[in-house]
């Protein structure tokens, strides 16, 4: 914007008045402008003298106000809406919490507070695996965590009881090594079977076998079992050798001690052992009434426990 | 042309306290600039308490503000004295009729003075808030808080020419209002 030259006059005359110029005098210094000036700068004396006339000022009490701000800003910082960044960091800590929830989890064992997270996640991981091999190599990792959690179970003395599967290294009349691992109980099973057992550590380092289930071989050309797996109850050496002895593949139960145990119906037998073994499954799946551990008897007399877990 | 200044450092590390919610930098911006703005509204009101309390309004407006990411000035006590002239219009169109009424009790020559001040107080006033927003704040600025034309410029937040042209525009209107025209 150009100021006009009235303009320009006009704030030089002011500033003259406001240094205390004479009215006259200073309109004498813009003979031009003169008329004009006149009543705009007596108007400016006006509201000089009409605003400025409340002076001296008043010594303000200003505090009640500053508690007033002071008590509203400590109100903000509780309620004031949260901008964008701020949800971004809260989503953060959530996602955060959710990982390092999840890193734990890995680290729990059967019987911990986090351990159904762990086993949910990976179902998680076995549900998004993108193809069947995939899911054949996680779920052999799975396994090896459950025989890993069985060696750190028994190492620790906590009680637990977990699901496996493996090959059966070493047997004998009371006791076999599946995958390195030293299992208690009377069984069937021979060296270089494939079984899945859900075993029973106890507080004293002690595995003892629940149950055990001979896998059929697998098959190379076809992925279908062909040959339904068996399931078999764990005996004691109080009972009967004829009822210690494995049962034919027919399909059907193995009768065991406790009257209240259930029959596995064939269709329930599957390949899917450790899961369905798992003593952690839920109790919507089909095998459920086998796999509530506790329903099942301890051995009363264990054949001479050995503590620990692999064999060295 | 003269533009106004930007912000000073200082101010804008207050600014950037004030909106990260820091007690501290809210305490200072009061201190700092409740005396100003008392001031200025105590000038467009004439009481002390209502100017208080004004003055605590436009803290808690600049508060809610700052808080809505509604800060769009470049300096603080531009804003303040934009947020001081709100609450005082406010405060006048609440309060309507009651400007330039003239005092008509007889009284003697002390109390007739100091009635006849009174009245000139209210009559400025009362035509001030007449005026255009930019208008009451230039005059209010240049002839109630005796800023010069840049100083003025630079809180209203326009070049110093253009305050120029403001003025002359804002005291012949003035005059106008004066006069009962």
């Amino acid at each position: 914007m150009n100021p006009s030259d009235f303009d320009l006059a006009l704030d030089q005359a002011l500033q003259l008045r406001a240094s205390g110029l004479d009215l006259e005098a200073c309109l004498a210094r813009f003979p031009q402008h003169a008329q004009a000036l006149r009543p705009l700068l007596e108007t400016a004396d006006l509201a000089s003298s009409g605003l400025a006339a409340a002076m001296p000022l008043p010594t303000p009490d200003l505090a009640p106000g500053r508690a007033r701000l002071m008590a509203a800003a400590r109100g903000g910082r509780r309620s004031a809406p949260a901008p964008a960044w701020r949800w971004a960091a809260a989503a953060i800590v959530a996602i955060s919490l959710v990982l390092a929830t999840g890193a734990v989890a890995t680290r729990a064992l059967p019987g911990d507070l986090l351990y159904p997270v762990k086993r949910a996640l990976e179902d998680a991981q076995l549900t998004m695996a993108p193809d069947p091999d995939a899911r054949a190599t996680l779920r052999a990792e799975l396994n090896t965590r459950r025989q890993n959690e069985v060696e750190t179970l028994g190492t620790l003395g906590r009680e637990a009881v977990v699901a496996f599967e493996g090959r059966v290294e070493d047997s004998t009349r009371s006791a076999l090594v599946v995958d390195g691992i030293r299992i208690e109980g009377i069984h069937s099973a021979e060296v270089g079977e494939r079984v899945s057992v859900r075993v029973r550590v106890t507080a004293t380092g002690v595995i003892l076998e629940e149950l055990i289930r001979i896998e059929p071989p697998r098959p190379t050309a076809s992925p279908e079992p062909t040959v339904p797996p068996v399931t078999r109850r764990p005996t004691t050496s109080a009972l009967p050798a004829a009822t210690r002895t494995a049962q034919p593949a027919t399909g059907t139960a193995v009768p065991t001690r406790e009257p209240s145990a259930t029959p596995i119906p064939a269709a329930e037998r599957t390949t899917e052992t450790p899961a369905a073994m798992d003593p952690t499954a839920a109790p919507a799946r089909p095998s459920a009434t086998l796999d509530q551990p506790t329903t099942l008897p301890r051995p009363t007399e264990p054949p001479t426990p050995t503590p620990g877990g692999r064999r060295p | 042309m003269t533009r106004a200044h930007p912000m000073s450092t200082d101010e804008a590390a207050l600014l950037r306290r004030l909106r990260a919610n820091d007690l501290a930098a809210v305490a200072e911006l009061h201190d700092r600039y409740a005396p100003a703005v008392f001031a200025y509204v105590y000038r467009r009101v004439g009481e002390q308490h209502l100017a208080e309390d004004l003055t605590a309004d436009v803290f808690l407006k600049a508060l809610e503000a700052l808080r809505r990411g509604r800060f769009a000035h470049s300096a603080l006590m531009a804003w303040l004295y934009r947020l001081a002239h709100n609450r005082v219009v406010d405060h006048y169109r609440k309060q309507r009729p009651q400007v330039t009424l003239p005092d008509d009790h007889p009284a003697t020559d002390d109390v007739q003075a100091a009635t006849q001040e009174r009245a000139l107080h209210r009559s400025v006033r009362g035509a001030l808030n007449r005026l255009t927003d930019d208008q009451q704040q230039v005059i209010a600025l240049r002839f109630g808080e005796g800023k010069t034309a840049a100083e003025t410029a630079r809180l209203l937040q326009k070049t110093e020419e253009a305050v120029w042209a403001l003025q002359h525009r804002s005291l012949a209107a003035l005059r106008r209002l004066l006069e009962g025209r």
